[in-house]
Order: structure tokens, then C-alpha cells, then sequence
């Protein structure tokens, strides 16, 4: 019998940490679910008539027959319409086979556990810790690739310590989220004088 | 939403993806001359399949059902995106020993109660402007999913750990369960803009 079912006793096992969500591809699958249901209901509606009328609904049928008739495989909008088909396809098949990206970034949690902070929210505060910085006016963070590439404005001339105390104010805050993937702090200083 | 959601928009866009692969690449290739001249020069709507739609009037029943079918699939498909998985009892083991039938000793309590709770106890944390707080999972497995939104100037550390060490501490002992899986969602809100008094 299985440990944790005896006797009905408390599950044993470690409770893992939920996971961080990544994107769930609404936007695709509401616009592809939608399209697919148009075209359901507008070929279950143009058979039911073609069966019970032996005549499309609202559609000069006989016309678009002897286009289509009068259309060659060969034809170049029949090209560039198969063109945009296969396309379609394969981008629709990259989009399911490929993992959706982060809408978090994962901070170190014990246990049970699991926290992450949004890309913007991220950037905010390490902002607000650049901001916090005497001397600074005003800061701008980027994340990109691993790197918190900080701008500092500053009305002060000589900045010289600006750039090491605006990257320990920022690595400080850093360090007290815990990001389990780890940024490399940059800091750009522009001099502007205060209004 | 689920994750199972997440898994059905993967399988169905696969499928719709695949379809239309196969679809256009037979066109493609048809209409570049892949099957060779003749086929490439042929109408799309050649008389033969004409006369044969004219004469088996009953394909227009099999489309009609199939469109039919997948409309019904198409119309889930949609559905499925509002689903949440929230749970509103959540089931509490009231046996302090841990022991013994799990079915003895055990009560039914609302969700709402405990997420309330938390919510209105993370709601306190200066810099914290709002909470949104459920659970998921199973009745007797509950996960506590906590979407906090900070005010840009917050000392985001420390509420983190406040809400680790003091809320989730919380609802873990009311639940007695220490190791209540627990997700935590931070976002900082933008900042305002100084509101200077200029009289």
C-alpha cells in the first residue's frame, strides 16, 4: 500500500512550489477559435441551404462557381493565397511548439513557495533604488538580456562616485529580491542641471 | 485560467497550425507545378467535381455537421479561456494529531474566508496599494495565489518578506498546513507624479 494512503495519514511527500506562470497564448487562441467558429457557422449555413434550396444563402453561387472554374491552380492569387495558408500554418505551429515566454521574473523563494515580480514592476523598483541615490534627479532602468542597464541624471559636476554608489544601490535591492536569474548592473551618468 | 487551458491552446493551435499547413503546402506545390504541368493548369473547380456535388446533394449534410462540430469545438475552445480553477471551499483537517481517518475531524470552510483574511492583512503593509488574493488546486490540496500590486516608492524586500513571514505564515497555521503551496505575484504600480503646492 502505498505510505502516503495508509491509514489515511498525512502526505509525506515535499509539497513542490507552484511554478511561475509563463504566457498561456490567449490572444492567438481567441483569434484562431473565433475565425474557426465564422467559418463553421457560415459553411453549416451555406450546406443546410445548398441541401434543402439546392441554392446558396445571400450568394450569387453559380457566379463563383464559374470563377473558380474559370481559375487555374496556377493562377498567382491562388499562389500568394496558398503562400499566406502555409505561412499561417507554420506560424501557428511555432507559436504551440515553442515555450511562451516569461511574464515573470522568478525570485528565489524557499520550500513551498514560489514568488516572481513583473518585468515592469522589476524595473520600477530598481528605479525607485536608483532614484534613492543623493545626487541623482532622476533614473531610467532597462532590462535587457541579464543586464540592468541604469541611466541617473544628475545637476552635480563632479560624479565621479555616482556611477559606483547608483550600482550598489541598485545590486542592494537586487540582492534583497533574489532574482534566481542574476542581473549585471550597468550605470550610465548624464549631467543636467536641476531647474 | 488553468494550465490545463494553457495545454488545450497549445494542442489547438498545433491542429489549426498543421491543418493549414498541409492545406496551403498541397496548394503551394500544386500551384508551382510540383505535381507536374497539367495539375497546375487545371480550374479549381473542375466540371467533374461539378457534376458530382450536383448529383450527391448529401455532402452538403456532411459539411453541415462537420461545420457543425467544429463550431461547437471552436465555441469551447473559447469558453475554456475564462476558466479560473478558483476554489471556494477549501477542506480543513480539524485532527491536531495528523493521524486517523482523514474523514473524521475534517470541515468544509469557505475560501473567501481565508483569502480575505490575507488580502486585508497584506492591505496594511504601508506601500502595498492593492491585493488580489484566491486559491486553486483541490479542496483538501489548496494553493494560495497572492497577485500583490505595489506603490512605486514601497520597499519591495521588505513587504516581500512581510507578506513570506507574517500573511503566508498566517493563512499556513489557519489552514495547518505549513506547507501551503503558496504563489506570490508582485507588480509595482506606475509612479504618481509630485503633487507640488504651488500657492
Amino acid at each position: 500500500m502505498n505510505p502516503d494512503q495508509a491509514g489515511g495519514t498525512r502526505k509525506l511527500t515535499p509539497i513542490r512550489a507552484p511554478r511561475i506562470p509563463r504566457g498561456r497564448r490567449v490572444i492567438a487562441a481567441v483569434i484562431v477559435a473565433a475565425l474557426l467558429l465564422i467559418i463553421a457557422v457560415y459553411a453549416s449555413v451555406q450546406a443546410i441551404y445548398l441541401y434543402i434550396n439546392g441554392a446558396a444563402w445571400l450568394l450569387d453561387a453559380p457566379s463563383v462557381a464559374a470563377r473558380l472554374h474559370g481559375t487555374s491552380w496556377q493562377d498567382p492569387a491562388v499562389t500568394t493565397g496558398s503562400a499566406v495558408l502555409t505561412a499561417a500554418g507554420v506560424w501557428l505551429l511555432i507559436l504551440a511548439l515553442t515555450p511562451a515566454g516569461k511574464t515573470m521574473t522568478e525570485l528565489t523563494e524557499p520550500g513551498s513557495m514560489s514568488a516572481g515580480i513583473t518585468p515592469t514592476g522589476l524595473r520600477r523598483t530598481l528605479r525607485a533604488a536608483a532614484e534613492g541615490v543623493d545626487g541623482v534627479s532622476t533614473a531610467d532602468v532597462r532590462l535587457v538580456r541579464g543586464v540592468a542597464a541604469t541611466t541617473v541624471t544628475t545637476p552635480l559636476r563632479h560624479h565621479e562616485a555616482l556611477p559606483t554608489s547608483v550600482t550598489s544601490a541598485v545590486n542592494h535591492r537586487l540582492g534583497q529580491l533574489n532574482p534566481v536569474r542574476g542581473y549585471t548592473v550597468r550605470v550610465r551618468v548624464q549631467r543636467k542641471d536641476a531647474r | 485560467m488553468s494550465g490545463r487551458t494553457a495545454r488545450g491552446n497549445r494542442v489547438g493551435l498545433g491542429l489549426t497550425g498543421l491543418t493549414l499547413l498541409a492545406a496551403g503546402g498541397y496548394a503551394l506545390t500544386r500551384s508551382l507545378g510540383g505535381f507536374g504541368p497539367a495539375q497546375a493548369e487545371q480550374p479549381l473547380y473542375p466540371e467533374t467535381i461539378a457534376t458530382w456535388l450536383h448529383t450527391n446533394t448529401w455532402i452538403w449534410l456532411i459539411v453541415a455537421a462537420l461545420g457543425v462540430i467544429i463550431g461547437i469545438i471552436a465555441v469551447r475552445w473559447l469558453l475554456v479561456q475564462l476558466r479560473t480553477e478558483r476554489l471556494h471551499r477549501v477542506v480543513v483537517d480539524l485532527d491536531p494529531r495528523g493521524i486517523g481517518d482523514l474523514a473524521a475531524g475534517r470541515s468544509a470552510l469557505p475560501a473567501a474566508a481565508l483569502t480575505t483574511a490575507v488580502g486585508r492583512e497584506i492591505q496594511t503593509y504601508p506601500g502595498v496599494r492593492a491585493v488580489r488574493s484566491y486559491l486553486t488546486g483541490a479542496p483538501d490540496q489548496p494553493q494560495l495565489n497572492l497577485n500583490v500590486t505595489l506603490d512605486a516608492n514601497a520597499d519591495a524586500p521588505r513587504i516581500h518578506d512581510r507578506i513570506v513571514t507574517e500573511a503566508v505564515a498566517h493563512a499556513r497555521t489557519t489552514l495547518d498546513n505549513p506547507d501551503l503551496p503558496t504563489q506570490l505575484r508582485l507588480n509595482v504600480a506606475r509612479p504618481t507624479r509630485d503633487r507640488r503646492n504651488y500657492i
